[in-house]
């Protein structure tokens, strides 16, 4: 697995308190919300907490946030895009 | 019209254990109150993929709520509806939330949605579909209501067919210094009680689906509220011991309960078919 | 199920547009919106979103938590004005206290727990009024009534809950006189929570509204002294409207978010208006709950639109005027719908450019003269709790 992608179902699931869940068992190219893990909006907000506090990435646009949390994958790629134009800066 | 009402259903969960009406379950000797490990026991049969994300209250109160209502044998929706009294509400869910607004990132919006005691009440009535009616009545220490008599004006007053009354608290040790300090000793437990009951006359069949029943009386005089600390809870769990058949010295006898304020007394009458 | 209307004998209202009817219908009428600076604490990361704060100016009395403060002057003056101070005392006494609170004391409580987490200790004496019963407890205290007290806390509909409760008491005959109403004070812990859910504006709510970007926290108390009709007219009290239906429900959809449908919104609106024995088309005003968030404005609005159809009364949103005071809102609108039928007049749905076109009504966006006579109010709350409360006007109800 990417260690990205391990990381990131890692902190999905301490963050969310997801039950007997464990990181292999979200399939990255999977949704995230509404069917998948079920996720709601609610939890999409705890996410945006999660890349602040975590990776240091601000989400201040609920629609950005949808765009970068449909999937591990999606998020995965967020992530490193954000993280590349910072260095670039 | 005098008020009353039938009770059909009795949960709980606090320091003993946790059951029903009929049976107790006791925590393993050492074994500290831990809805989480009993969520998979509970609602193996239902499963309730969400309960480890609510906060120590909802938790507690989902699991009264659930050993109350396993003898529901229909439901409808909008006719039922849910109470909760509590006195330190979401006590928890705000100190972890005023922690987190320091934190990096930013406060927790899910914590932010516990902070309000009525939070309980919405996932009790998510996981029912109960949509009538809620309430959430947050009562100082002091005062023995535990949610009946408002119960008992709804289901009188056709407002909801069925109504859950719920007395919930859950207060992790470190919020202690936030409780004025002569209510402190009865707020240390974490506990909630359940009690389901119906409105109308109570059924004159021979064969009964309920537990006890309730009515109000007034008071011939207008007493002052007591000002004794009451135990929080202590009310509720006294109803409830008497409903299990159990009185405070596990003696079999006891056949009426009163819980009584300012100006009424609420009588509760084991049910004809449950006295031994 | 038959009904008499329960008599509004006295008002009390305390709000970022200051205290009083007079001064709250005046500032209505003059479309001045009561959102600004906030400065009872200090934000760094939210200090500069504006706010319907209580101003520095407005008299409260002193004493206790600010909760209580602002819930004594609203009890206050609807107990005078009702002219409850002229009741033998023994009769007075038994008056039922109801009051919605979500904050209770925590504006204090915060301060306590910043010095605890900071430098490991602080004044417990901070702490005595953190819970929500403390202010009715206060307020029955002011008032020196012995009778029932109840407090309410559903979210943002706790106001108008308290006064539908207070309503089956005084209807059942439990009760001869009530004060109900509602309170809240502006939080550290409510801004930076609401401010998490990404549900607040940062230019002021503007409910209904296309490109609205959310609601504006406030604060506040009002108060109703409530009595059957009989008992008010038996003793001579002017009526100033009454409460001719109520009802409550509950979404059961998810512990923050509105079911879209609106349907928990629609139930408790058609099940007042049954209790009132009124048709939709008997409606002339709403106040709606509108607090210009994109759920709960399209939610209430799809609502609306099932129960009222094309026969659509007018409606506003008068969140832009004191901001969302939470547990005080229901009962602030409540007064807001007595003075439109008192003064046949509907207030604005201030801060509204372009409607929203998936919303099926026009906002009344100036003031506007109009002939009233049945008023509803809307309050809906996180949790999915619901209240709607039906008001006739004074003149209507006299036998």
């Amino acid at each position: 697995m990417d260690p990205l992608i391990e990381q990131l179902a890692r902190h999905i699931i301490q963050v969310l308190r997801l039950e007997n869940v464990v990181p292999d068992a979200i399939d990255p190219v999977a949704p995230l919300f509404g069917a998948g893990l079920g996720l709601d909006s609610i939890d999409a907000l705890e996410l945006i907490v999660m890349l602040e506090k975590e990776y240091q990435i601000q989400i201040t646009d609920i629609e950005v946030g949808r765009k970068a949390f449909a999937s591990l994958n999606a998020l995965a790629a967020f992530i490193r895009e954000r993280q590349r134009c910072a260095k670039t800066q | 019209m005098t008020e009353s009402a039938r009770i059909t259903g009795c949960g709980f969960i606090d320091p003993t254990g946790w059951g029903d009406h009929l049976v107790q379950n006791t925590w393993p000797a050492g074994a500290t109150v831990c809805p989480d490990r009993l969520a998979w026991r509970l609602f193996s049969e239902s499963p309730f993929d969400r309960f480890g994300r609510l906060d120590m209250v909802s938790q507690y109160a989902v699991v009264a709520a659930e050993m109350s209502l396993r003898s529901r044998t229909d439901t409808s929706d909008d006719e039922e509806t849910a109470i909760v009294l509590t006195t330190a509400g979401s006590l928890a869910a705000d100190l972890e939330f005023l922690a987190s607004m320091g934190a990096p990132g930013g406060a927790s919006p899910t914590a932010f949605s516990y902070t309000l005691p009525s939070t309980a009440i919405a996932e009790v009535a998510i996981r029912y579909h109960m949509k009538g009616p809620s309430l959430c009545l947050p009562k100082p220490p002091h005062l023995p209501e535990i949610g009946l008599r408002e119960g008992l004006r709804l289901v009188c007053r056709q407002e909801a067919r069925r109504c859950l009354c719920l007395v919930a608290d859950a207060i992790p040790t470190c919020a202690m210094p936030l409780l004025p300090a002569d209510h402190r000793g009865g707020l240390a437990d974490h506990y909630a009680y359940a009690f389901l009951i119906e409105g109308g006359s109570p059924p004159r069949t021979a064969v009964s689906t309920g537990i006890a029943d309730m009515r109000v009386e007034a008071r011939q005089q207008v007493i002052r509220a007591e000002t004794s600390p009451h135990r929080a809870g202590g009310v509720a769990s006294q109803l409830c011991r008497f409903l299990r058949g159990a009185d405070s010295h596990g003696q079999r006898g006891i056949e009426s309960f009163e819980v009584s304020s300012t100006r009424e007394v609420l009588i509760i009458t084991k049910a004809a078919d449950t006295i031994s | 199920m038959r009904q008499d209307p329960i008599a509004v004998t006295g008002m009390g209202v305390i709000s970022a547009l200051g205290r009083g009817q007079d001064d709250t219908f005046a500032a209505l009428q003059a479309q001045r919106s009561g959102l600004g600076p906030l400065s009872i604490f200090s934000s760094a990361r939210w200090g500069h979103i504006p706010v319907g704060q209580v101003p520095s100016h407005v008299h409260i009395p002193s004493g206790g938590s600010r909760s209580m403060a602002l819930a004594c002057a609203g009890a206050l003056d609807a107990f005078f004005q009702a002219g409850l101070d002229k009741l033998p005392s023994a009769e007075r006494e038994k008056a039922a206290v109801v009051l919605g609170a979500c904050t209770g004391g925590m504006l204090e409580s915060e301060e306590f727990l910043r010095e605890l987490l900071q430098v490991g200790r602080s004044d417990v004496r901070r702490v005595r009024y953190h819970t929500c019963a403390n202010a009715t407890e206060a307020v029955a205290l002011r008032l020196g009534l012995n009778g029932q007290r109840l407090t309410v806390s559903d979210a943002c509909a706790s106001g108008a809950a308290a006064i539908a409760m207070a309503c089956e008491m005084i209807a059942s005959g439990e009760e001869n006189i009530a004060f109900a109403g509602g309170v809240d004070t502006l939080t550290r812990l409510t801004l930076n929570g609401f401010c998490s859910l990404l549900v607040v504006a940062d230019d002021g709510c503007r409910p209904f509204d296309a490109h609205r970007k959310g609601m504006s926290l406030g604060e506040g108390a009002a108060f109703l002294a409530l009595e059957s009709r009989r008992h008010a007219l038996a003793r001579g009290a002017e009526i100033h409207g009454y409460l001719a239906g109520w009802a409550c429900s509950c979404d059961a959809y998810h512990p923050t978010a509105p079911d879209p449908a609106g349907d928990g919104a629609f139930r408790a609106m058609r099940a007042a208006l049954e209790m009132a024995r009124r048709q939709p088309s008997d409606v002339s005003y709403i106040n709606a709950h509108g607090t210009g968030t994109i759920d709960n404005d399209l939610a209430e609005a799809a609502a609306i639109r099932r129960l009222f159809g094309e026969r659509m009364p007018m409606v506003s949103s008068t969140k832009r005027h004191f901001g969302h005071a939470l547990a005080a809102a229901g009962a602030i609108e409540a007064v807001v719908c007595l003075l439109a039928l008192r003064h046949q007049a509907v207030p604005a749905n201030l801060g509204l450019r372009q409607v929203d076109e998936r919303v099926a009504f026009r906002p009344v966006v100036v003031p506007a003269p109009a002939r009233l006579n049945v008023a509803m109010s809307n309050s809906f709350g996180f949790g999915g709790t619901n209240c709607c409360l039906v008001f006739s006007k004074a003149a209507e109800g006299e036998p």
